[in-house]
C-alpha cells in the first residue's frame, strides 16, 4: 500500500484446493477420487474403506463437484443406496451419463471422468455401474453375489443378499462381481463394493441362478438355457463395441466351462450347507 | 444376389447354437443349430441356392429354399445380414465356414431367441428407482 493513496487490489481468485482419496481397487481398476469437497471424500472413505489399495495399476481418476441440489427425498442418509433412471450418450473417447440429479462425462482414453451431483455416495455408485464394465478389459460384470466357489445371480429380490448372509464369512459381496476366465477355461469371480462387500476373489466351481422357494432344490441347466438366463444378469458395456465382444467371449466361455444350476432355496441358513453339500463337494 | 454378415454383428458358437450380438441395437440373438450352420456359410459370394448346393444334406426337402429365404429375411429385418453384389470370399473364410451340416436331415433354420441387452442387467436401476424391491437395498 502506498502512503497517502489507497490501492484496491482484488484478492486473487483461488480455486478451491483439490483433495484426493484412494486408490481403491475395484476389479481390474484402481480409482483415485478428487474433489474440493472433503465431506464427500469422507463418505467414500466410509463406503469403500475395505477396498483401499496400494496398487496404482490401471488407474482411473474421477473428479467430483457437488451441486447445491439436496439429496433425493426418501434417502435416509448421504450414504444410502439410491438409483435413478439414466440416459447415456456416446461422446468422443467415452460417454455421458445423466440422471435426474447427476451428470458425468467419461473419457476412457484419458482415463478420467467428471461427476456432478448432490453431496452423497449414490452419484458415484450409479456411475461406477457404467464405468466398471467399460473399463473391464479382461472380464465381465455380473449382477450377482460372489460366495466362496460360486456366484449367485438373479434380479433384485431373488435372494442374493439373503444367501450371502447365510454364507457368512464365505461371502465376498452380495450384488455385483467381476468374472474372468483364463485360457485353460478356469474362471474367477472378484468382488466389487456393492452392497455389502469385502475385497477378494474365488475360483468358480458353479454358477447359481437363484429363486426363493419353500425347500431347497437344485437343477442343472443346459448350456443353452444358461446363456439365455445369464445374458440378462450381465452389466453389458453397451457403449463400447470392442468391450461388448469381449463380454460375449466371456459369457460364451463361462457357460461351456462352468456348470450352471438353478437353485430354489428356502429362507433358512441351511441353504448354504445345501450348496456346500450338493455344489461344492 | 449374395448375402453377407453385417459388420456390426459379433457372433460365437455356444454349444450347438450360435449367438449373435447386434452391436448397434445392443440386441442378442440365438440361432438354432441349423441356423448357425447357414450363418457360418455366409461369405458375401453366395446366395441361397449356391449355399444349399454346397451342402451335403441328405434328402433336402423341396421347401428348403423357401425356408432358408424366410430365415434370411428375418435376419435382414433385424439388420444382422446384408444383401448385395457378389464378391470374392477369402480362402480362409471358405475353409473356416464350410463344415458339415450338424443334423441328420434338414431342419428349418431359425432365430430362436432374442433379448435387449442392458448395462444394468435386471437390477433396481432398470426400474427407475420406482420398484419396492429397490427400497430393500441396505442403507449404510
Amino acid at each position: 500500500m502506498r502512503h497517502g493513496s489507497l490501492v484496491l487490489t482484488p484478492p486473487p481468485l483461488r480455486k478451491a484446493a483439490r483433495l484426493r482419496s484412494g486408490p481403491y481397487r475395484f476389479g481390474e481398476t484402481s480409482f483415485i477420487f478428487e474433489s474440493s469437497d472433503n465431506t464427500w471424500l469422507g463418505y467414500l472413505d466410509k463406503r469403500y474403506d475395505t477396498f483401499r489399495s496400494t496398487s496404482s495399476q490401471n488407474t482411473f481418476t474421477l473428479d467430483f463437484e457437488s451441486t447445491t441440489d439436496r439429496i433425493p427425498e426418501g434417502m435416509t442418509s448421504p450414504l444410502a443406496t439410491h438409483v435413478e433412471a439414466h440416459e447415456i450418450e456416446p461422446r468422443r473417447n467415452g460417454f455421458l451419463v445423466r440422471t435426474a440429479t447427476v451428470s458425468a462425462t467419461v473419457d476412457l482414453e484419458a482415463r478420467r471422468a467428471t461427476l456432478q451431483g448432490p453431496r452423497a455416495a449414490y452419484p458415484l455408485d450409479n456411475l461406477l455401474r457404467y464405468l466398471l464394465p467399460a473399463l473391464s478389459e479382461q472380464g465381465v460384470l455380473f449382477h450377482s453375489a460372489a460366495l466362496e466357489g460360486v456366484i449367485a445371480c438373479g434380479p433384485s429380490g431373488a435372494g442374493k443378499s439373503t444367501l450371502a448372509s447365510f454364507a457368512g464369512k464365505r461371502a465376498l459381496c452380495d450384488e455385483l462381481c467381476a468374472v474372468r476366465g483364463n485360457a485353460e477355461g478356469h474362471y474367477r469371480a472378484t468382488s466389487l463394493p456393492y452392497w455389502q462387500a469385502r475385497p477378494g476373489s474365488t475360483k468358480l466351481q458353479a454358477v447359481l441362478l437363484l429363486r426363493h422357494a419353500t425347500r431347497h432344490r437344485l437343477r442343472r441347466v443346459s448350456t443353452s438355457e444358461a446363456l439365455r438366463r445369464l445374458s440378462t444378469e450381465i452389466l453389458w458395456p453397451v457403449e463400447i463395441s470392442s468391450a461388448m465382444e469381449r463380454a460375449l467371449d466371456q459369457i460364451s466361455g463361462l457357460v461351456q466351462s462352468v456348470p450352471v444350476f438353478e437353485l430354489a432355496f428356502a429362507n433358512d441358513p441351511s441353504a448354504w450347507d445345501f450348496i456346500e453339500e450338493h455344489v461344492l463337494s | 444376389m449374395a448375402l453377407r454378415r453385417a459388420s456390426h454383428v459379433a457372433w460365437r458358437r455356444v454349444g450347438d447354437e450360435t449367438v449373435l450380438i447386434h452391436l448397434k441395437t445392443k440386441r442378442i440373438y440365438v440361432l438354432n443349430p441349423s441356423g448357425g450352420f447357414f450363418w457360418h456359410r455366409l461369405d458375401g459370394a453366395r446366395g441361397t441356392n449356391e449355399i444349399l448346393d454346397s451342402t451335403a444334406i441328405a434328402e433336402l426337402p423341396s421347401s428348403a429354399v423357401n425356408e432358408l429365404d424366410l430365415f434370411w429375411e428375418k435376419l435382414a429385418d433385424a439388420e444382422l445380414i446384408e444383401k448385395g453384389e457378389k464378391s470374392e470370399p477369402s480362402d480362409s473364410t471358405v475353409a473356416r465356414n464350410d463344415s458339415d451340416y450338424p443334423l441328420a436331415s434338414f431342419v428349418p433354420p431359425e432365430l430362436v431367441w432374442q433379448e435387449q441387452l442392458r448395462n444394468f442387467g435386471q437390477s433396481c436401476a432398470n426400474m427407475s428407482g420406482e420398484s419396492p424391491l429397490c427400497d430393500t437395498a441396505p442403507s449404510f
